[in-house]
């Protein structure tokens, strides 16, 4: 088996900001599907030539299956199928995808499809019901909470928390005494000592960060473009990032794209699926194309020009896949490149150029730390051996930058080859469901209204996982 | 079957031992030696999972929470008119003479997988797709219909937990849950307590249209008994309560008024039953309603179709970007792809050569419905259920039930997939699987 093959990746220029390697020229070694210490008798031998290496790419938020999502391949062009998915990521280097969310009730449903996705390894994360877990907000009851919020990652085979909406808000007025406001809600957060089932990812709405989110180590915010609407969001967001909190950001390339959100407004023509979050918007999915010079689309790129770059803040795709899925490719080379940025980008960007150290970073190290993915996202002994190598050279134009980062020159996963020389080998890699193995006692189910609404039992709920 | 009842005295004695993830702590009934509980219950698209069976010495003894549906489709397992497994060579022959029966006779059309589980599904659509041939499911015409108008209008849709939590008007068009979905209304639609719905029915006002005396027209507050054709007018009616002339019947001023106070309502509508613009009509109302983001009002499907009608439209969505199947065919009008627009079951019965059908329930109830063009076609059934009136059959196939004999996964109405365990320990013929018949057939072919 190939996985057992002993491979050395010779001359490659590497770039692991894990490891602050800024493009030395080194040999990888890989042995029994991880990164190991050099050996002298390879069975593969792969000369690099000088091209850049990276860790396997990681997307931190993309909506590969998100409930009820499969609908809109009637209403949406270009949708791309399980197969193309799992393809198209493997073509441009990547390993491993992240869907934003499920819910208690639709976890099985996103795992099966998302089980459907060969090449790349997945995860999700699982849906905070204010519903249901909002009463121990209201109480003050961290304990509680914390063991809820264990009970469902545990249960859904989820890898953390999300966060649909910080608050909880009945559009009834009898319900009203069931509100929960953000300010509580974080106030709540700041005060749990559990660190287990941090961070937290919340979802980029629109009025996300007109105030200050305290304690930000603690929180994730998964899509930030969509919280950029005003000055003050934009300055606190840079707060935000400053004191430690996390992000992803998905940067609009100015081509049509699936949008996936949830706002009180109903468009004809758009899938609405209410799919169990806690707030009484439905799912909406919608296809919509933001101009670059659009404020739906610089203030990303603003952020981009403005922040520091040890920040923790990824870069991801957002949308479900579609078309020829060139979104990163082309975002990452404008990142690299400013020969050929379009106006509004090159306003926002400036000066601004990113090298592959830093791409490194944006889409490989800082994913797999806000996924929680500690093998993944460097080569450092040990590592899950997910390599990527691109021919890529610095004079590259724009055009050739975007097709050699869609389509890598050599990956590697988990010790198996899966592309060599610029195409795909024969063999396809095992892909799995990469879940959080989180303790949790079982006997609080029994006491929590967790599972009280679901109109499915515990047994039926909860689903097996395939890790490792 | 024990028709033994709980007996509250039995229940509180404390020489009655708790049955093992039982969900009562005692029970008067102990006369079995194995038990099961938390099942999913493959009947139709309820998926009932607080099934429990009950088997002594390989026999199943007792059931709880199954519905007649569900009951009809267990008590054919073991129906003295089953028929039995073929014996190896038999059914070696059987699948050989299929093979050639499909290759001489043109455009095959398979017919009813959504009466299997998932695998089954995906190996019909492969199957169809190398015999090029149409791969429709039972409920085709209603299905199309419904996803046609989605592609129109888009689409307000609901996990059934949120119709249950929420729903404070719910509206059955031409759909009768009696006849079809049996436990639909206690476990989602109309008895249930939700979050919201706390009082459960006496939160809810029940509608119903029809056109016959529908089953389950003593529950409902609301009752339509109208024709088809007056559909829209009604429709209309309620868009619009005070346009002239006015709509006379005695219910409507009730369910206008139940609508006014409702913040959400549920449609759930047979699309075999409406036509086109019937059809449209309700997403228009519906796309009104919802964009005035006061109130909010889903339409969901409630078909008369196999068990797993929510499985095979997800699949074929996956594979085709249709939730209704697929014409794989090369004799397509106007080389498109899919199943042209204004197809019907003569039109399909006019193109296929041939008929692979899958069998939904021991009374063959769809196989009824279909035009008897299309039965008279070269036919290989594939069934676990009995028999008759299977004599027009050139070749029969018993295969084992999924979710009794053997493992598969069903996927619920609002798309929940849900494993449904065999039923260990019950004395049951071993029967193939029809997912593996499919592929001995396609190597022969």
């Amino acid at each position: 088996m190939e996985t057992e093959k002993k491979i050395c990746i010779q001359n490659a220029e590497v770039y692991d900001p894990a490891q602050n390697w800024n493009g030395e020229h080194r040999d990888l070694y890989i042995a029994e599907g991880k990164i190991s210490t050099p050996f002298d008798d390879p069975d593969i031998v792969i000369d690099a030539g000088g091209k850049p290496a990276m860790a396997g790419g990681i997307d931190p938020y993309c909506h590969l299956a998100s409930p009820g999502q499969i609908f809109a391949k009637m209403t949406t062009k270009h949708l791309l199928s399980p197969d193309e998915i799992g393809k198209a990521y493997a073509r441009m280097g990547y390993v491993h995808a992240h869907q934003p969310f499920t819910t208690l009730l639709t976890a099985r449903e996103v795992q099966r499809s998302l089980n459907l996705i060969p090449y790349i390894d997945k995860s999700f994360r699982v849906s905070i019901d204010l519903r249901d877990m909002g009463k121990n907000i209201k109480t003050k009851k961290h304990l509680a909470f914390c063991d809820e919020a264990r009970a469902l990652i545990h249960l859904t085979g989820a890898i953390g928390l999300f966060l649909t909406f910080p608050y909880l808000k009945h559009k009834q007025q009898y319900y009203i005494q069931k509100n929960v406001s953000a300010k509580k809600a974080f106030e709540f957060f700041s005060a749990i000592e559990d660190q287990d089932i941090f961070p937290i990812a919340i979802w980029g709405m629109p009025d996300l960060l007109e105030k200050e989110i305290p304690v930000p180590d603690r929180f994730l915010i998964s899509d930030l473009n969509k919280s950029l609407k005003s000055e003050t969001s934009m300055a606190n967001a840079k707060k935000f990032l400053d004191a430690g909190g996390k992000a992803d950001i998905g940067l609009n390339h100015g081509e049509e794209y699936l949008s996936v959100n949830s706002i009180d407004k109903y468009l004809p023509g758009t899938l609405s699926i209410d799919a169990g979050i806690h707030n009484p918007y439905p799912l909406r999915y919608e296809t919509i194309q933001d101009p670059l010079e659009s404020e739906e689309s610089l203030p990303g790129w603003m952020l981009m020009g403005n922040i520091n770059e040890n920040r923790q803040i990824a870069l991801s795709s957002i949308s479900p896949p579609s078309g020829d899925m060139n979104r990163i490719p082309v975002v990452t080379a404008w990142l690299m490149n400013n020969d050929e940025r379009p106006q509004s980008i090159e306003n926002t960007l400036g000066e601004k150029i990113m090298g592959l150290f830093e791409i490194a970073r944006l889409t490989r190290l800082e994913p797999a730390r806000q996924i929680g993915l500690d093998d993944s996202g460097h080569l450092k002994t040990g590592a899950r051996a997910n390599v990527a190598i691109y021919d890529l050279k610095p004079d590259m134009g724009f055009h050739k930058k975007v097709k050699a980062l869609s389509n890598c020159w050599c990956l590697i996963k988990d010790g198996k080859p899966v592309r060599e020389n610029g195409s795909f080998s024969n063999s396809i890699p095992s892909s799995k469901i990469r879940y959080r193995e989180i303790d949790f006692d079982p006997s609080i189910l029994k006491h929590t209204d967790l599972l009280q609404n679901p109109t499915l039992r515990l047994e039926n709920l909860s689903i097996t996982k395939n890790q490792k | 079957m024990s028709n033994k009842k709980f007996d509250r005295e039995s229940l509180e004695s404390e020489d009655t031992a708790p049955s093992q993830g039982s969900s009562l702590s005692q029970e008067s009934f102990n006369d079995f030696d194995t038990d099961y509980h938390s099942r999913i219950c493959t009947g139709c698209n309820c998926l009932c999972d607080d099934v429990s069976y009950y088997l002594k010495k390989g026999q199943m003894v007792r059931t709880l929470n199954l519905c007649e549906i569900a009951m009809k489709k267990l008590r054919s397992v073991t129906a003295d008119n089953r028929l039995i497994p073929l014996p190896p060579d038999i059914l070696s022959e059987s699948i050989d003479k299929a093979a050639k029966l499909l290759k001489n006779n043109g455009t095959p059309l398979i017919l009813g997988a959504d009466a299997l589980d998932e695998k089954g599904i995906q190996t019909s659509n492969d199957f169809a797709r190398q015999l090029k041939g149409l791969w429709l499911p039972w409920g085709f015409t209603g299905v199309k219909r419904f996803y046609e108008c989605v592609k129109l209008y888009g689409w307000a849709s609901s996990l059934l937990d949120e119709v249950r939590d929420r729903a404070e008007t719910v509206i059955f068009w031409r759909a009768d849950p009696l006849d079809t979905h049996h436990r639909h209304l206690s476990r989602y639609s109309f008895f249930p307590r939700g979050r919201y719905t706390e009082l459960g029915n006496t939160d809810r006002n029940l509608a119903v249209i029809a056109d016959y005396e529908a089953v389950i027209e003593p529950l409902c507050q609301q009752f339509f008994n109208i024709e088809p054709d007056e559909d829209i007018r009604l429709i209309k009616a309620l868009m619009n309560p005070a346009m002239e002339p006015p709509y006379e019947h005695r219910d409507f001023p009730i369910l206008v008024n139940s609508l006014q106070r409702s913040s959400y309502i549920a449609i759930f509508v047979d699309p075999e039953n409406t036509d086109n613009e019937t059809l449209k009509t309700l997403f228009e109302w519906s796309e009104s309603i919802n964009t005035s983001n006061m109130k909010r009002m889903v339409i969901l499907p409630l078909i008369n179709a196999g068990s797993n009608i929510e499985g095979f439209t997800r699949i074929s969505l996956e594979h085709h970007a249709t939730g209704y199947g697929f014409d794989f065919s090369d004799n397509k009008p106007d080389n498109k792809q899919g199943v042209s627009e204004d197809v019907d079951w003569e039109m399909i019965a006019d193109k296929a050569g041939s008929v692979v059908m899958f069998e939904s329930g021991p009374e063959g109830a769809h196989r009824k419905r279909l035009p008897e063009s299309l039965s008279e076609k070269p036919l290989i059934i594939i069934t676990p259920f009995k028999q008759e009136p299977l004599e027009n059959a050139d070749i029969t196939i018993p295969v084992a039930l999924s979710g009794i004999e053997t493992d598969g996964v069903f996927f619920r109405a609002d798309g929940m997939p849900l494993l449904s365990k065999k039923i260990d320990g019950m004395e049951v013929n071993e029967y193939p699987l029809a997912h593996r018949v499919l592929k001995e057939i396609l190597k022969i072919y």
